[in-house]
């Protein structure tokens, strides 16, 4: 485990205030089927985010009871920042009218991020799995770890421990939901990105026809000569990679960000809480969302293996928000419902 | 002096304190309802000491609980929500050392500890071990969590049971001088006799209701979304039904305080449960959407003594009778 990295077993059970930010959407725009992109300003004060740190969403009516969880995709100066999502429910739906200008509440930043660049001694790979929209943090991180290269550069402080490459494997069910894609590509060269599509629709230089673990276990090389994995998506997509990856590279230092339905998000209700290896429940929220995979019980992380798939959505109380059986057989989905957090 | 300054004035003078018995005049009627909400989190979003009458734990059970598989939480739009955590807690002796002074941080608001054990015996043990703890003289009073639908018990639910209830509150009268107050399930024929059992045992308040047991099917799996099948109802759903056991039991028992608690969402609602019985009030499941929903309703409560000219907001208990 990066030695940097906030999540300690022993972190202390105590709460610490949060802040309900007063936003303004500031733009909205589609960027695939059903995926939107909103961008929201906080004028309440400075949003500090970390990638992999999420906020709840108020949907300003009474029908709803639950703040809506997600992590957060780019933070722009201090103020600014975007969230991916797909529209699965009663919530989202809504939040894709939202208009220019409209108020909003938004309660965070909250949870653990993601660690910064692990030291290199490890490997030569930093792998970057992401399913659906899981991808939102992972693009966070690569923006928040560019600048920070940047700014190392400036300073010459660049040292062994920060040349650890960046691959990421990007999945979705086809070419269409690969929705920022072209963002993307402006962090990495194509040595550096995969997308993959379970339906082999994306055939570009640097496509893969299958599933992000299938791509692991094809491509054995680089889980072998990995530092360090992180992983944000579906759950039985991220239980196929942390399974590939721990039969590739028993040793790598794996990295998983947990979607849970929130009711709170600040860690009072226990409404969230998946078990750990060892049988104690884990809060996601404030111990997570990023937890080191290691610590979780994969096989009843999320309680029952009958409905494990569905569990992905912060708002599965809405039947529209369901995955069908036959998804479920299909994919280890790529849903793209991934971090719907 | 402006219209502004003058409502100030007038606010300042309404008098919202309440009388919950056991000699406790609480400053405020607005608590929050247990397990749905923690101080320490809106500390800067709200002035804690100034809102609330008293700030009521989470259920501490004598030994840590690891709760539920998932899913523990369904949003229900419109009506509310179910919850199934199943009393995850770190046990008493944990929360006692790490929990408690955090709860004790927020001025000079009164704490209430929730408990919940599975004998008579078990919650006297537990207010011994509180009350020969450093922080116990700190803690001003017990909420018995009688009922909760989402632990799986093999015998009978305590909050069903008249003689049950009755045993619980005379151990622990034995063994505490602490005000006590029952929380009592809505999930029965009548609550009369429950109540009736607890007070003749020599409880100090009620409060009224728990979660009402209720479902939700996937109907895409074709099962119950929550893996214990049935969970917790909380909401605005659940108001009229916590309305109408505070009235009946404040009909029945009209010299014991009662605390209401169910799906309150606005000063009208802490309004409805007064009139029909309440002395004060708790608030769950609004504070997930909006945590800081409590300066909301302690304005708008100080509005409506303004506005009505009431001195004092306890002029209003059981006054619609």
């Amino acid at each position: 485990m990066p030695d940097n990295h906030p999540i300690s077993p022993k972190a202390p059970s105590l709460l610490s205030p949060v802040q309900d930010h007063h936003c303004r959407v500031i733009a909205q725009r589609n960027c695939g089927p059903n995926l939107w992109v909103i961008t929201l300003e906080s004028t309440s004060g400075r949003f500090a985010c970390r990638a992999g740190q999420f906020v709840m969403l108020d949907l300003p009516e009474r029908r709803f009871f639950f703040r809506r969880p997600f992590s957060v995709l780019k933070v722009s100066g201090e103020h600014r920042f975007e969230i991916l999502y797909k529209v699965v429910g009663q919530g989202t739906e809504m939040m894709k009218g939202f208009q220019i200008g409209q108020s909003l509440n938004v309660l965070g930043p909250l949870g653990k991020p993601f660690p910064k660049m692990p030291d290199a001694e490890a490997g030569k790979y930093l792998l970057l799995l992401g399913g659906g929209i899981g991808i939102a943090p992972l693009a966070c991180w690569l923006a928040e770890n560019q600048e920070l290269a940047e700014t190392q550069e400036k300073k010459q402080e660049t040292t062994a421990a920060n040349h650890l490459t960046p691959l990421c494997v990007f999945g979705a069910r086809n070419a269409s939901e690969l929705s920022i894609r072209p963002e993307l590509e402006a962090y990495l060269d194509l040595t550096q990105r995969v997308f993959a599509t379970d339906d082999g629709s994306y055939t570009g230089p640097d496509g893969f026809s299958g599933r992000i673990d299938q791509w692991l276990l094809k491509q054995p090389e680089y889980a072998k000569n990995a530092a360090a994995a992180y992983i944000c998506g579906p759950m039985p997509m991220m239980r196929a990679c942390v399974l590939a990856l721990k039969q590739l590279n028993p040793l790598l230092s794996v990295f998983v960000s947990l979607e849970n339905h929130m009711p709170c998000g600040t860690g009072v209700c226990s409404g969230c809480a998946v078990f750990s290896s060892d049988s104690l429940p884990i809060k996601v929220c404030v111990e997570g969302p990023v937890l080191n995979a290691e610590r979780i019980d994969w096989e009843n992380a999320d309680g029952r293996q009958d409905i494990q798939i569905r569990c992905t959505l912060s708002e599965s109380a809405t039947p529209d928000a369901y995955t069908s059986p036959l998804e479920i057989s299909n994919a280890e989905s790529q849903e793209g419902f991934s971090c719907q957090r | 002096m402006s219209t502004l300054e003058k409502t100030a004035t007038v606010n300042k003078a309404a008098d919202l304190s309440c009388d919950i018995g056991g000699g406790i005049v609480l400053k405020s009627p607005i608590l929050n309802a247990s397990g749905a909400f923690h101080p320490a989190v809106i500390s800067q979003m709200l002035s804690i000491g100034d809102v609330f009458g008293a700030l009521v734990t989470k259920t501490v059970t004598p030994q840590p609980r690891a709760g539920n598989p998932q899913y523990r939480a369904v949003e229900l739009p419109g009506i509310g929500m179910l919850n199934s955590i199943g009393l995850q807690n770190a046990g008493l002796e944990n929360i006692l050392e790490k929990e408690v002074p955090q709860w004790l941080g927020f001025g000079n608001t009164p704490l209430i500890l929730s408990l919940s054990a599975e004998t008579p015996e078990a919650f006297a043990k537990m207010a011994k071990t509180i009350e020969a703890h450093a922080l116990g003289q700190q803690i001003m009073a017990y909420e018995l969590n009688l009922s909760c639908p989402n632990v799986a018990k093999g015998g009978l639910d305590f909050g069903s049971s008249p003689s049950l209830i009755s045993d619980i509150i005379k151990t622990l009268r034995s063994t505490s001088a602490k005000p006590l107050y029952a929380k009592l399930t809505p999930n029965v024929q009548s609550v009369l006799p429950m109540a009736e059992a607890a007070i003749k045992a020599g409880v100090t308040g009620l409060v009224a209701i728990n979660t009402v047991l209720g479902l939700a099917i996937d109907t895409r799996q074709k099962k119950a979304i929550l893996p214990r099948v049935s969970g917790g109802y909380s909401g605005p759903g659940i108001r009229p039904i916590a309305l109408h056991h505070v009235w009946q039991l404040h009909k029945a028992f009209p010299d014991t305080p009662i605390i209401g608690v169910g799906g309150i969402e606005t000063a009208d609602d802490i309004l409805q449960f007064l009139m029909a019985g309440a002395s004060a009030v708790q608030v769950g499941t609004s504070c997930f959407r909006t945590p800081d929903i409590f300066q909301t309703l302690h304005q708008d409560l100080l509005a409506y003594c303004c506005q009505e000219n009431l001195q004092a907001l306890s002029q209003l208990r059981g006054i619609a009778h």
